[in-house]
């Protein structure tokens, strides 16, 4: 099979093109300048990535995502450089055909293809909410996963079910993980997850062999070891205290931390602050919304309201937020004391007569 | 009052154990306060950004004081093997749960008199076993864990980076965190209500013992037995 860079340069991409995305690549995984000519040697000499991409219980948006790539190199790598053999939504093939190809490359490359997963597996009835060609998601993921060399969860829905996970989750949505168990699973959360991040670990696998060393969520530590707090364009008025109280105030023109009208970037752990979307134009909080943390697991049970300041939120279980559990809790205590002190000084004032009588006798 | 004169002052609560008392209270009170107004920044500071750096102080001295407030521990919890007698809890033995249900009657006035405890009675001691070790531990590992994040390297990385996927994300860590430092004031309220009730019952200078150590036996203390003890309700004999 051709190389990618065999690949590129009948595109018409020159060397100096070529050089540049394997520069920028580096730069993004957060390996050092010696890794540059790694990166070109593999993409030089390597044969093109045989890559599986299921839609699960999904909704389409990180495909959406993903096509919109924008860096010229990055769409050509997602849609040619790797060889994407099977994408419902994107192939040309359907039906029998769409199927046939799947298999033809699972049985070619058995054990060096990677798959790609977007959308939830589901549980519930058997797995009859989502079926695939006569197939439930769940078989058709294991039947896949089973020559995969690694498993990418691609997308909010792949790694922690989402919206369709959240209470009362009626159609036991489980993330990827839970259904692959014995080969590595990368999880690539956000809804939809930065379409720079995926490449950037294919990239990395195409590269080193291995997969990229993962944060304690799962996910590649080059995008999702840092919170979108920590790198957001707005910190500063965070740090400092000034806050926009409401939309349409004076903090919100002049481009205040959005914390206390909602913003969830404190609990998210994501690359939208770094990478940003659309070839670097912008991410929500920069451009005035504030962050929903939709890369995190059961995010639409724990971010929402949406525009509820994050100390704000209820509690998913009690129905109150901290403040109020603890007011209470602090009320009840002090109710409990005030009684305790009256019955005290009532027992011992009491118990003092009855005392000094009893002194008075031996006396 | 009568007692003073024939009660004998004991030492009960040792310097370390003192010191750690105190810096105890002033952690938790800074970390409360700043914690509380992270979560709840009601100042808008005027002007322009780099004329101001309120939350990242009060962040900078949450954070100064979870170090303080945990090194305490970690030398409080040397001390109770190293410490005297009221400094352990010995909560696998008998007499203490004996204690326990007794200390229970009393404080439900089904008993009108208790044994009484130099040191800690079980009640007492059940309560700091959750409120200050519990709670401690569990409030240092959320803390950590939103300071260090989801990136299991380093030593910070090795020790919290767990805590965070095991609470299933950090939005429940912080409500965890927030949650639980609630209790430290329910619990402060609680503590300054006993203590200043047994030190207004008994008078054995309960209050004045965690700056001075000394406490005064009670008559019936006499069997001194340490096991069990306690600072916030020794003795209340009939006739007291």
């Amino acid at each position: 099979m051709e190389s990618y860079y065999h690949w590129a340069v009948q595109k018409g991409i020159t060397r100096r093109d070529f050089l540049k995305f394997c520069t920028m690549m580096a730069g993004m995984l957060g390996l050092e300048a010696t890794a540059i000519p790694r990166i070109a040697n593999a993409l030089e000499t390597k044969p093109r990535l045989p890559v599986i991409y299921l839609n699960l219980q999904e909704c389409t948006c990180c495909c959406e995502s993903l096509i919109r790539s924008s860096h010229p190199l990055f769409s050509d790598f997602i849609l040619n450089m790797i060889s994407l053999d099977y994408m419902e939504t994107l192939q040309a093939a359907a039906g029998e055909q769409a199927e046939a190809a799947r298999k033809k490359v699972m049985n070619e490359h058995y054990g060096n293809y990677v798959l790609v997963v977007e959308g939830s597996a589901t549980l519930g009835e058997g797995g009859i909410y989502c079926t695939i060609g006569g197939v439930t998601a769940n078989e058709l993921l294991q039947e896949c996963a089973a020559g995969a060399a690694a498993v990418i969860a691609y997308g909010s829905c792949a790694t922690n079910a989402c919206i369709q996970g959240a209470h009362p989750n009626p159609t036991q949505a489980v993330p990827i993980r839970r259904i692959v168990k014995d080969k590595p699973v990368i999880d690539v959360p956000g809804c939809p997850p930065i379409a720079e991040v995926i490449t950037g670990t294919i990239v990395h696998y195409i590269t080193f062999g291995t997969i990229p060393e993962l944060t304690s969520l799962g996910r590649p530590k080059a995008f999702y070891s840092k919170r979108v707090h920590d790198g957001c364009t707005r910190r500063a008025f965070f740090d400092a205290g000034q806050f926009v109280e409401q939309f349409d105030d004076e903090g919100a023109k002049k481009g205040w931390c959005l914390y206390k009208v909602g913003c969830k970037g404190p609990v998210a752990y994501n690359a939208c602050a770094v990478t940003e979307w659309n070839d670097g134009v912008s991410f929500p909080v920069k451009s005035g919304h504030p962050c929903m943390a939709c890369s995190e697991n059961n995010w639409y049970d724990s971010s929402t309201p949406f525009y509820t300041h994050l100390a704000e939120i209820p509690n998913d279980v009690i129905g109150k937020n901290p403040d109020q559990i603890g007011l209470a809790a602090l009320g009840i205590a002090g109710a409990g004391v005030i009684v305790h002190g009256a019955v005290t000084s009532a027992v011992r004032g009491r118990s003092n007569k009855d005392g000094s009588d009893s002194e008075k006798d031996t006396r | 009052m009568k007692h003073i004169a024939i009660r004998r002052p004991v030492y009960v609560w040792e310097l370390p154990v003192r010191l750690f008392h105190w810096i105890n209270a002033f952690a938790i009170a800074v970390l409360f306060l700043t914690g509380m107004y992270i979560a709840n920044p009601i100042l808008v500071a005027p002007g322009e950004a780099v004329m101001h750096f309120i939350i990242g102080t009060m962040r900078y001295w949450h954070g100064i004081a979870a170090f303080i407030f945990t090194a305490n521990m970690i030398y409080r919890a040397f001390w109770f093997w190293a410490g005297n007698e009221y400094a352990k809890i010995r909560f696998w033995k008998k007499v203490f749960w004996q204690d326990l249900i007794n200390t229970i009657r009393y404080y439900l006035f089904m008993r009108a008199e208790h044994r009484g405890h130099l040191g800690h009675n079980a009640l007492a001691q059940i309560s700091y076993i959750v409120f200050i070790w519990i709670f401690g531990v569990v409030m240092i590992f959320t803390g950590f864990a939103m300071r260090v994040g989801t990136d299991p390297s380093g030593v910070g990385g090795m020790l919290f980076s767990w805590v965070i996927p095991f609470m299933h994300n950090e939005n429940m860590v912080r409500m965890v965190h927030h949650v639980l430092a609630w209790a430290y004031v329910v619990f402060l309220l609680i503590h300054l209500y006993l203590v200043f009730r047994q030190d207004i019952l008994d008078d054995d200078a309960t209050v004045s013992s965690i700056i001075s150590g000394y406490k005064y036996e009670l008559p019936t203390t006499g069997q001194s037995e340490a096991v069990h003890s306690s600072d916030t309700q020794p003795a209340l004999t009939k006739g007291d």
